[in-house]
């Protein structure tokens, strides 16, 4: 009986999604250039929380200090990006003239230095003090890695300071991608342009019905280097040793111990992957909002709680599903698209959506949960 | 050396607070009280042969007790939903902020928001009520955002409640800064009037007195003086919400908060209504950090959404209640003014560390960039210290929490259980 009930909320909340996109796509003015902004950033949440998922699965604690380390790993490469751009054109004088092919290495080199930046900081934190607390309660680990993000975040603040900071990275002109009829003569059209050429048509001449999507190179690197990670990570869970070990003491840590698992082992992967793709996360982050400063981490903490709360807390898949509705619903439910909500409140949408979650169904779309009371 | 004799006035009075909190006999207690009047006394009079006015030290003195006091407030809050319950919030600063902007915005009055040149563009309504009135709001109103986040997380495992608690601190700072139509954003709420300040402090200009039932209050203080009188009701709140908490603690009420703590499964077994015994404690909580909003709020006279600052108003309190004594109100007390002393004791450094450091990275400035962050970092690093070392706190958790049981009757160490029992 109660489980039929359960299920009716499940298809319920499927098709509020289903009827929110579609709202999205008629029915809010540019809602297609939203949607897919929001499905941009929401596959750099997913980045984010899978970490988080993970860690809550196998180490059995929600870590709040995955924001912070997601900001050291970006800070990490902030520093070695501005670091890469003086020195690459002296190592090699050919690149001295191509600037932007500088700045392009420069931001995958300080991606990959980040990336490993955040792993080591990880494993030292839990070298130093996860794994002394690896049978206590969760509630310790849980005061633990909320000292351990206030103590990153200082950390951050004594090293790069309080203010805004940017990546080398500068700024692209974005290609229009206009789909419709554009010239109104009845055919459907698609066209493909420079900035130029969309603000001739984006100006007066566009008629009525046409889609227009703005996206830079910037913005087309970030959806495709993420959605490739998260593949990727899709294939090593299921096709690797490791990765099917990972989920076996995911399942059920005493007995995956049992079949002769090295746990600290999976766990130290664990580690590596969250803080890795949190680190790349947090480089995107910088390169799509322009800037990071200290606080980013624990703003965007809030988002990947809501995305990993709202997919099922401990399911990989659940985090990437939760991570896009929460994304293209904080694209589509503020300004510019509904103009009374001011855009700041992007995270209070992500933490409105995540009580309803926990209030209609706390083990989320695709996850199980506990219930006491 | 004013911050000399400061610091020995904090000292003299943590000492004599310690000595109060944790010895039993009264006479004891007594002897402390009037012992820590006569050190403050003796350094006083000492700091005026050396030339410190005694006005600044008394400032200094009045305003470390009410903001430890304030702390103290917060503690006691977060010791019945942690201490107690085991609720684990880690959203205190949100509660603490809605008592002080909820209370803030009923009592301000809207002729004094208009302090000067190019600040009267004001957007908010004010309400212009008594105090009374805005501290009784705050309690509500904190107790209100408790009902909503208890509703959605304390039916489930304790992350949740803590993924919850952050975030509505963080929505809330939000909702301050951008919300400019209902509390100023980022410039600030400046001027709030402070309780009885207009009807007991000898004004500037002649005014018409304040009447209680038709008798004329005296006015007795001097504004310098005002903070002793503040300082009163400070420990007043301390003392009923002390009393308060000490009572529920040996109610059956707070034995059911205990079990639920320790086996929540097993209390449910018992017939417990878990989830309502959590709400009840969670608001009971949130109600108290309220009030501390609201007493912060009016004792500094300014509200900006620095507020919710997650450091200093959720970490502090969490470290407040762990060094001095989980589930122990007196040494939840304790801890807020040991800490309080700490945390304020450290700003004396920023006197005497240089303001630069010429360092092979580039100029350091010490004061706006390293101090700070370092200071958290020594906190953090106090806390893991004393969750490995010594997890009890200072003051540790009493055992006996029945009135009908006399503590003597039963033996300090668990150890000799078995012989007497």
């Amino acid at each position: 009986m109660r489980s039929q009930r359960v299920d009716i909320v499940k298809w319920a909340i499927w098709g509020v999604i289903v009827l929110g996109l579609l709202w999205g796509l008629f029915f809010v003015k540019n809602g297609p250039q939203f949607i897919v902004s929001g499905i941009r950033f929401g596959s750099i949440l997913m980045l984010g929380a899978i970490g988080l998922t993970l860690t809550y699965r196998i180490l059995n604690f929600a870590n709040f200090s995955h924001g912070d380390i997601l900001i050291f790993g970006a800070y990490v490469a902030l520093t070695v990006d501005w670091w890469l751009v003086g020195q690459l054109p002296e190592w090699f004088p050919r690149l001295a003239e191509a600037d932007t092919a500088v700045r392009w290495l420069a931001i995958v080199g300080a991606m990959i230095v980040g990336a490993i930046g955040a792993i080591l900081i990880a494993l030292l934190i839990d070298k130093l003090i996860y794994s002394r607390l690896r049978r206590s309660a969760a509630v310790v680990l849980v005061i633990a890695s909320f000292g351990m993000a206030l103590f990153l975040r200082a950390l951050v603040q004594a090293i790069w300071g309080v203010g805004n900071q940017a990546y080398a990275m500068r700024t692209q002109l974005p290609t229009f991608y206009a789909f419709g009829d554009l010239n109104g003569d009845g055919r459907f059209d698609v066209f493909v342009g420079a900035m130029k050429d969309l603000l001739a048509l984006a100006g007066t001449a566009r008629p009525e019905g046409a889609v227009v999507i703005t996206m830079t190179p910037v913005q087309w690197v970030t959806l495709i280097v993420s959605l490739t990670l998260v593949t990727l990570l899709h294939f090593f869970l299921k096709y690797t040793k490791t990765g099917k070990a990972m989920r076996a003491l995911a399942d059920n840590m005493d007995l995956a111990r049992v079949t002769g698992i090295n746990a600290e082992r999976i766990i130290r992967w664990t580690w590596a992957i969250g803080a890795g793709l949190a680190a790349i996360a947090g480089v995107f982050i910088g390169l799509n909002w322009g800037i990071i400063t200290p606080n980013t981490g624990a703003l965007v903490l809030l988002s990947l709680f809501a995305a990993v709360i709202l997919g099922g807390i401990g399911s990989p898949y659940g985090a990437m599903l939760g991570a896009l509705v929460i994304g293209i619903a904080q694209n589509l439910l503020v300004a510019p698209a509904i103009p009374q909500i001011n855009s700041q409140y992007k995270p209070a949408i992500a933490f409105a959506m995540m009580i309803v979650m926990l209030l209609i169904r706390p083990q989320g779309l695709l996850g199980e949960a506990e219930r006491k009371g | 050396m004013a911050q000399i004799f400061a610091l020995l006035l904090m000292l003299s009075s943590l000492a004599g607070l310690w000595i109060l909190l944790t010895r039993k006999s009264r006479r004891t207690r007594w002897a402390a009280l009037l012992g820590t009047f006569a050190v403050w006394a003796l350094l006083l009079v000492g700091a005026q042969a050396v030339g410190v006015p005694p006005d600044r030290m008394f400032s200094f003195l009045s305003a470390f007790l009410i903001i430890a006091g304030i702390y103290a407030v917060l503690t006691l809050g977060l010791n019945i939903q942690w201490g107690y319950t085991g609720l684990f919030n880690i959203g205190v600063a949100g509660f603490f902020g809605v008592g002080a902007y909820v209370s803030t915005i009923l009592v301000q009055d809207p002729a004094k928001m208009a302090v000067g040149a190019g600040l009267e563009g004001f957007f908010a309504t004010y309400f212009n009520q008594p105090f009374l009135v805005g501290f009784v709001a705050a309690m509500v109103a904190s107790g209100l955002t408790a009902l909503i986040v208890g509703f959605a997380t304390l039916r489930l495992r304790a992350d949740y409640l803590a993924i919850a608690t952050i975030g509505i601190a963080e929505i809330l700072r939000l909702i301050a800064t951008n919300e400019r139509g209902l509390t100023e954003g980022n410039r600030g709420i400046p001027n709030i009037p402070q309780p009885l300040h207009e009807c007991i402090v000898i004004p500037l200009q002649e005014s018409p007195p304040c009447r209680l039932l038709g008798i004329e209050i005296p006015r007795f203080l001097e504004p310098a003086q005002y903070n002793w009188f503040y300082l009163v009701l400070v420990l007043g709140v301390i003392f009923v919400a002390f009393l308060a908490l000490e009572r529920i603690a040996r109610s059956p009420w707070g034995r059911s908060l205990r079990a639920i703590r320790e086996d929540e499964d097993a209390a449910l077994a018992l017939g417990k209504n878990t989830f309502r015994f959590k709400m009840q404690a969670f608001v009971v909580g949130a109600v108290i950090m309220g009030a501390a909003g609201s007493l912060w709020a009016h004792f500094v006279k300014f509200v900006d959404p620095q507020i919710f600052d997650a450091i200093s108003r959720t970490f502090l309190v969490w470290v407040m209640l762990i060094v001095g004594g989980t589930g122990n109100n007196r040494g939840a007390i304790l801890g807020a003014f040991i800490m309080w002393g700490i945390w304020s004791g450290t700003n004396f450094l920023n006197d005497v560390l240089p303001p630069t450091l010429e360092t092979p990275i580039g100029r350091i400035d010490v004061a706006a960039q390293l101090f700070g962050p370092l200071r958290i970092m020594a906190i953090v690093i106090i806390l893991e210290l004393i969750l490995l070392f010594r997890p009890r706190g200072l003051l540790g958790e009493e055992r006996v929490t029945s009135t009908m049981i006399e503590p003597s009757a039963v033996p300090a160490k668990p150890k000799a259980e078995p012989a007497s029992d």
